[in-house]
């Protein structure tokens, strides 16, 4: 059994740094035609990012956030929903949090875990929307998590001019900063590399026990995988199917949050890169394998500090960025040839342990 | 409220619904076919980018909006091409569609014009209006002075609906979205129908694209769709994959777009009124799929009880 996950890990592992080279190869040709010094670009986007102790710690802080998203859309692959929404879900667990950080006067940690609860439960509410609707009513959950996005962070914007606006800075779309009992400890100073990155890492861990070593996990995963039969062997996966996107809302809520109490200090209008959307990515490039989402975030992480260096220091904006995105998003729907082929070849039985989801 | 139902309104209506019902009626052909385009955003921004782009540097609208159907359409192949040829996920490849059109744009934005934001020029050549003698009569007064863009959408429903409905290919395209399997057997090619219908949709984002940037607006903004292919997909959605259906839901969503232009500066907070449109769209996907659902389990109780 252990040989068989290994091997699994593995070849998830082998599949992944084959899209990675090919993206980070063909960023690496437009960074070079773009330049006009190509070298001294190439060297600061590939080792910028890992330049010392700073650079490492800014890295991983900005790969937290996306270790968060990364699992709520692997999650929500596994029992087959496309939890696009995770952005919007996102900044309402951050809102949520932010609200019980700034309002609720407590003592020491208690601050920063009832913030985390109130963040990811506001998370899982939002999905709640898309996800009964597409497990009951069979709405197309795609549209729906995508349009409540919009709505999701215009209230957020709405919450920062009046119920939760800095009092301070009137006109500034910000909150007041968390009081020091709600944030999470620094681990490498002068970077901003916060304890929320161990959590995230750790949160992997347990979903993939989770996942993969409890019955309920299983019965999640078999309602992703074939509905027909998990009906038959007296599952209900509509159920599952409001699970898996609650606990995908509830996990990106808690990224909210836990990036808004470790990194930003403060709730901002429009904090987020993207983090929902590239949450996919994160799940695609490692097949929803929750172990390696960590390391998929901390590669994206890499290209994205790697374009931000390269900006700072040449003459390359780092916009290039999306060339390498759009590529990695190419390159990852290619390799589901060789999922499909592999699931073909593998019998029936061995199917529901493949860690490979709905994508 | 009663401000609401002016001419001026219905003008601002069908101004904000053109683009999404040009594609919207591409979309209801690919959901059709059975690939859903979720990359229609993309294509619709790459199409704005591209009008605005040429109808700078070569100075001519039409020009400038063929170019842009013609960017979507060859998004759209792409999209084809990992979908259909390779096997990839539709959704997953359409994102990927939308996040390589929204960097690609402001990289593009900021190597050929040096800025990060937005594109204005004030002497761009744009689409023209139609003026029609018909200001002063009531509701009609509404088509008086539309820009051709319009037009062109009106015209879209009646082409989109003979498509699907009176042609070899629509027939085609109904029957491999029906199953793909039987299609095949009885001699449909496949993946030439598929291939079709995405180009069909890809040439209606780029030129719904065209239509914001050089007919109902004259710039480009990064992310300036905001969200407009993927109400367009909901308005084919909602409309029942039906042409004349999703130009019902366009319209709605337009209305509701201009509504919340109206509703700005009057003491409701912006970020509510920015939100109607989603809102809207939102509700009406989630209205309709519980009737239907609704409506299915009444006839299945009936069955079961006679």
């Amino acid at each position: 059994m252990t040989g068989r996950v290994a091997r699994l890990v593995a070849s998830d592992a082998v599949g992944a740094l084959i899209v990675v080279l090919a993206a980070v190869a063909i960023g690496v040709a437009v960074v070079a035609l773009l330049s006009d010094e190509p070298a001294a670009a190439v060297d600061a986007m590939l080792t910028g990012p890992f330049d010392g102790r700073y650079q490492i710690g800014s890295t991983l802080a900005r790969a937290t956030p996306f270790i968060f998203t990364g699992a709520a859309l692997a999650l929500s692959f596994r029992v087959g929903v496309f939890n696009l929404g995770a952005e919007g879900q996102l900044y309402l667990g951050a809102a949520a949090g932010t609200a019980v950080a700034i309002r609720i006067d407590l003592a020491g940690p208690l601050t920063i875990v009832l913030a985390t609860v109130a963040g990811a439960l506001a998370g899982a509410a939002w999905a709640a929307i898309p996800g009964a609707l597409r497990a009951y009513a069979g709405a197309n959950e795609i549209v729906m998590t995508l349009m409540l996005n919009f709505v999701a962070i215009l209230f957020v914007g709405w919450l920062l001019s009046g119920p939760l606006a800095d009092p301070a800075r009137v006109g500034f779309p910000q909150s007041e900063s968390i009081p020091d009992d709600g944030r999470l400890p620094r681990l490498l100073e002068p970077s901003n590399l916060h304890l929320g990155f161990v959590i995230a890492c750790v949160g992997c861990l347990v979903l993939h026990v989770a996942l993969t070593r409890t019955s309920w996990g299983l019965g999640l995963r078999l309602s992703g995988e074939n509905a027909e039969f998990a009906t038959y062997v007296g599952l209900r996966p509509e159920r599952s199917m409001l699970v898996g996107m609650l606990c995908s809302g509830a996990a990106a809520g808690m990224g909210g949050i836990v990036h808004i109490l470790g990194d930003q200090l403060r709730l901002l209008d429009g904090f987020s890169a993207s983090y929902g959307f590239i949450g996919i990515l994160i799940a695609l490039l490692v097949r929803n394998n929750l172990l390696l989402v960590p390391v998929a975030a901390v590669f994206y992480s890499w290209v994205i500090s790697g374009a931000q260096v390269m900006e700072e220091t040449t003459d390359v904006p780092r916009e290039v960025v999306s060339v390498v995105q759009g590529v990695l998003f190419l390159l990852v729907t290619a390799t589901a040839v060789t999922t499909y082929l592999r699931r073909r070849s593998t019998p029936q039985s061995a199917q529901t342990l493949d860690p490979v989801g709905a994508a | 409220m009663s401000e609401l139902l002016t001419t001026a309104f219905l003008i601002a209506a069908l101004r904000a619904a053109a683009p999404i019902l040009i594609a919207a009626m591409g979309s209801v052909v690919t959901e059709r076919v059975g690939v859903p385009n979720i990359g229609v955003e993309g294509m619709m921004l790459a199409g704005s980018f591209t009008a605005v782009v040429v109808a700078i540097e070569v100075g001519n609208a039409w020009v400038a909006t063929g170019a842009a159907a013609l960017v979507g359409t060859m998004l759209a192949l792409v999209l084809g091409f990992v979908t259909v040829r390779w096997g990839a996920d539709a959704i997953v490849a359409g994102f990927a569609i939308n996040v390589f059109a929204a960097g690609f744009t402001v990289l593009l934005l900021s190597e050929i014009y040096g800025s990060k934001g937005s594109l204005v020029r004030p002497d761009i050549s744009v689409l023209p209006v139609i003026e029609l003698p018909v200001a002063d009569v009531p509701i009609l007064g509404a088509v008086a002075g539309q820009n051709i863009m319009v037009w062109v959408a009106a015209a879209l429903v009646g082409v989109s609906w003979a498509l699907l409905f009176q042609t070899r290919f629509g027939v085609h395209v109904r029957a491999v979205g029906e199953d793909p399997d039987a299609a095949r057997a009885v001699g449909i090619p496949v993946r030439l129908t598929q291939y079709r219908a995405l180009a069909f949709g890809g040439f209606t984002a780029g030129l719904a694209g065209a239509g914001l940037a050089i007919g109902y607006l004259s710039s480009f903004t990064r992310d300036m769709t905001a969200g407009r292919g993927f109400i367009a997909l909901a308005a084919a959605l909602f409309g029942g994959r039906h042409p004349l259906g999703a130009a019902g839901a366009a319209l709605l969503f337009g209305a509701a777009e201009a509504a919340g232009n109206r509703l700005q500066g009057q003491g409701i907070p912006s970020q509510f009124v920015l939100m109607l449109p989603y809102l809207v769209t939102a509700v009406a996907l989630a209205a309709i799929s519980v009737r239907r659902t609704v409506a299915e389990r009444r006839s299945l109780t009936r069955v079961e009880a006679a």
